[in-house]
């Protein structure tokens, strides 16, 4: 067998997957959100209260026992109570609608981290009521809860964040 | 030619008639068989229009590698200028493309449409090795690292797609994050790392940047693996198809450049954007069913395993039984007594399954030759390549293939000189179906009774010794009838030992051998009619060269 030069349609074959690459590459396009469209995204994290905190005779032990350790081990960091945090409970109202209800567990195997919180809720732009609670969630009726509560205009293909600092010790917008 | 694209013409028909007579080579696994009959279909299209030696098809490996060369080098030049900060990403990329159009915009089009290619290539090739079975048993490494390699040129796709921080990687970088946060991997959902514009750190573009360089080193030991077991792999295409692969990407960065889409903004929703689907039209699919990401992910996950571990699942036709081989595929042995420790096996075999290893017994030479039998094929190259008999397959030796043609020539004691065949044919058993193509002995072929035949594992085992001792004990003609090179199960067409005559491989024939009286004739699988014909024709034509 001679060894032959590709064919013209040869050539074709061999444009075809570049015909492939150049349609797919691009095309066809797709549309993530709708130009009507808008997103409240709730993003944060909070360290809630142990699970378990000491009182007065508790605490009294707790630093008796600290101290009769020899210096070096005398941990600075530590509290007393246990290590595990409670969870949070939180509350989203759309437009009055209760749209979300959750108790978040904090990270960790022994729940000692922070809780994360990434909640997002597209909808039509346009004016909303938008109310969003949070606690730690534990049987305490003194235990603050946070709450954030506006009419908010959502302009079109924006997205507006809530989140949450433990400077401010609140929810807000964050800009 | 002529005659084989009229052939190729016909070969729907005949591919039905095969499909109805059951005539798939008896190896193939019967669920393979629909994809083998389809591929080797496509594969002849092929061949009718590029020839056997410039078809695509059998070189997607290596113009995978060329395609991976062809990402690394523009990817250099991209990084040269790419800035990795939230901040300047955007302008830097936007800087090339439009910038330097002409040279920093086109290596950009070459860096994505080459991956992209990439993409395609390595799909039809993991499509190909599987329907032609090549991809179980002594192939399973490259198997392997095969279907690993997919998964992670897509992740090296996606972490490419991050950079330019335009829509589509904001897009990206959340539908990805998504994704892994639905894993069991961190409490912190990943998404949060693009809550808003000031929560994408410089720290971020710098893990992204260097995953995406980190990942094609990993591609790189992946691909060697790959390759390991395969001796000689071919890993650069042909001149021909090389130059028209980089001509179409020239053609293609130039008719349609590779652009951004709008910087990023974390603030705002992506509304429509182009989609480069060889990539991230997962996420698009995801996206459009509005699925949880890991647990889809997850989920295809295991059936991509299932699918990897199929080597293990599909197992061979029942064929010892119903074997016709002269020559039987059993475990290769090497007899220590004759070794002279000499390259000649090594180096005929295509899975790096015979090995020379320090000398053990004594005797005063360096080597010994050594099987691997988890490598080996049983192709039976190494027997006949052994000057010295030294190696052997199911007792069959240089010594027994001689003997065993010397009789095929040898006038039966009460026999006229009719009875003598004239020629004598070489046909490997795996890549045909010979049913009903042999007398009943095997030993002939039922239409020519007066060509006999050897039936072998492969015909990369007929080494030019061979061929030369059958004229010399007194035949006309000698045929080898195989794949056409590629086509080879045992990858026949890289080993050079071979008498083949089309890679102009002619050193290790005598001179002496006249051209006219070897036919080394390489057709489909499913050609046994061809066979025939040919079988016939040829037969014909030595009578009468050799009466003249
Ligand atoms: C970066 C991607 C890849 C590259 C560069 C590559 C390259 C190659 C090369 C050069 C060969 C040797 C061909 C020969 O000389 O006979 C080969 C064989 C093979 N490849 Fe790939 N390959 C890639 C991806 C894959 C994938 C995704 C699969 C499927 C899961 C796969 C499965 C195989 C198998 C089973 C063989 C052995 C076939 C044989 O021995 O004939 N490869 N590959
Ligand atoms: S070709 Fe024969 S003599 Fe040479 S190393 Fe192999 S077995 Fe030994
Ligand atoms: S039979 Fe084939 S695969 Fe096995 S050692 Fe010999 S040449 Fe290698």
């Amino acid at each position: 067998m001679k060894k032959r030069k590709i064919t013209f349609s040869g050539g074709i074959m061999l444009f075809m997957p570049v015909v492939f690459i150049y349609l797919f590459s691009t095309w066809p396009s797709y549309e993530f959100y709708k130009p009507d469209e808008s997103q409240l995204l709730v993003s944060l994290k909070k360290r809630t209260e142990k699970s378990h905190l000491c009182d007065e005779k508790e605490r009294e032990a707790f630093m008796e026992e600290i101290a009769s350790k020899p210096k070096h081990m005398q941990v600075v960091h530590r509290e007393c109570g246990s290590r595990g945090r409670v969870p949070l409970e939180l509350k989203i109202w759309l437009d009055g609608k209760e749209s979300l209800t959750k108790v978040i567990k904090p990270a960790g195997l022994r729940s000692d981290g922070v809780v994360f919180v990434y909640e997002k809720f597209t909808f039509q732009s346009g004016p909303h009521d938008i109310k969003i609670t949070m606690r730690d969630f534990k049987d305490d009726p003194n235990m603050k809860v946070h709450v954030f509560q506006e009419h908010i205009d959502f302009q079109p293909r924006k997205v507006t964040l809530v989140t949450y600092t433990p400077e401010s010790d609140a929810l807000l917008i964050h800009n | 030619m002529e005659a084989e694209r009229d052939h190729v013409k016909e070969m729907p028909k005949e591919v039905a008639k095969a499909v109805k007579a059951k005539k798939a080579p008896k190896y193939i696994p019967w669920i393979l068989r629909p994809g083998n009959y389809a591929l080797v279909f496509v594969q002849e299209k092929f061949n009718w229009v590029f020839t056997p030696q410039l078809n695509p098809l059998y070189f997607l490996g290596s113009i995978t590698f060329l395609l991976f060369w062809v990402a690394l080098a523009s990817g250099i030049y991209l990084f040269l200028f790419y800035e990795i900060t939230p901040e300047k990403a955007y302008s830097s990329v936007q800087y090339m493309t439009e910038g330097q159009k002409y040279y920093g915009g086109i290596i950009r089009s070459l860096h994505r449409y080459s991956s992209d290619g990439l993409m395609i290539v390595i799909i039809v090739h993991m499509i190909q090795v599987f329907f032609s079975d090549r991809f179980r048993k002594y192939r399973w490494v490259a198997w392997v690292t095969g279907a690993a390699i997919i998964p992670v040129i897509w992740f090296e796709g996606v972490t490419g797609y991050f950079l330019p921080w335009d829509e589509v990687a904001q897009m990206t970088s959340i539908a990805m994050s998504q994704i892994i946060s639905t894993l069991p991997i961190s409490a912190e959902p990943m998404e949060r790392l693009f809550a808003h514009n000031d929560a994408v750190t410089p720290l971020l573009f710098f893990i992204m940047t260097y995953l995406h360089l980190a990942v094609p080193c990993l591609l790189l030991i992946l691909a060697w693996v790959h390759c390991m077991r395969i001796s000689m792999p071919l890993i650069t295409p042909p001149p021909q198809i090389t130059y028209t692969i980089l001509a179409a990407l020239l053609v293609l960065s130039l008719v349609k450049p590779a652009v951004s889409a709008g910087p990023a903004d974390l603030g705002s929703l992506v509304g429509e954007v182009n989609i480069d689907w060889f990539y991230l039209g997962v996420f698009v699919v995801f996206d459009y069913l509005d699925l949880a990401g890991g647990h889809a992910l997850f989920w295809g996950g295991v059936v991509y395993t299932g699918f990897i571990l199929l080597p293990w699942v599909i197992r061979d036709p029942k064929r010892h039984e119903d074997s016709i081989a002269t020559v039987p595929q059993v475990d290769v042995r090497v007899d220590l007594e004759k070794c002279k420790g000499c390259p000649l096996c090594q180096q005929s075999c295509p899975f790096e399954a015979m090995i020379l290893v320090n000398r053990k017994d004594g005797k005063n030479y360096d080597t010994q030759a050594e099987v691997i039998p988890a490598h080996c094929s049983q192709c039976g190259f190494c027997v006949n390549a052994c000057e010295f008999g030294a190696v052997s397959m199911g007792g069959w030796n240089k010594g027994t293939f001689h003997d065993f043609v010397t009789k095929v020539f040898t006038p039966a004691p009460d026999g006229n000189g009719e009875s003598i065949p004239t020629s004598i044919a070489f046909i490997c058993e795996r890549s045909f179906n010979l049913e009903g193509f042999l007398t009943d002995d095997c030993m002939r072929v039922a239409t020519t009774p007066d060509v006999g035949v050897m039936v072998i594992p492969c015909i990369g085992a007929v080494s030019p010794s061979l061929v030369e001792h059958c004229f010399e004990v007194g035949a006309k003609g000698v045929m080898v009838i195989g794949c056409r090179g590629l086509d080879c199960h045992y990858r026949e067409e890289r080993r050079r030992v071979h008498i083949s005559k089309e890679d102009g491989s002619h050193k290790f024939m005598v001179e002496s051998i006249d051209d006219n009286r070897l036919r080394i004739m390489l057709v489909s699988p499913l050609q046994i009619e061809k066979i025939r014909q040919e079988i016939d024709e040829f037969n014909e034509e030595v009578k009468q060269g050799v009466a003249s």
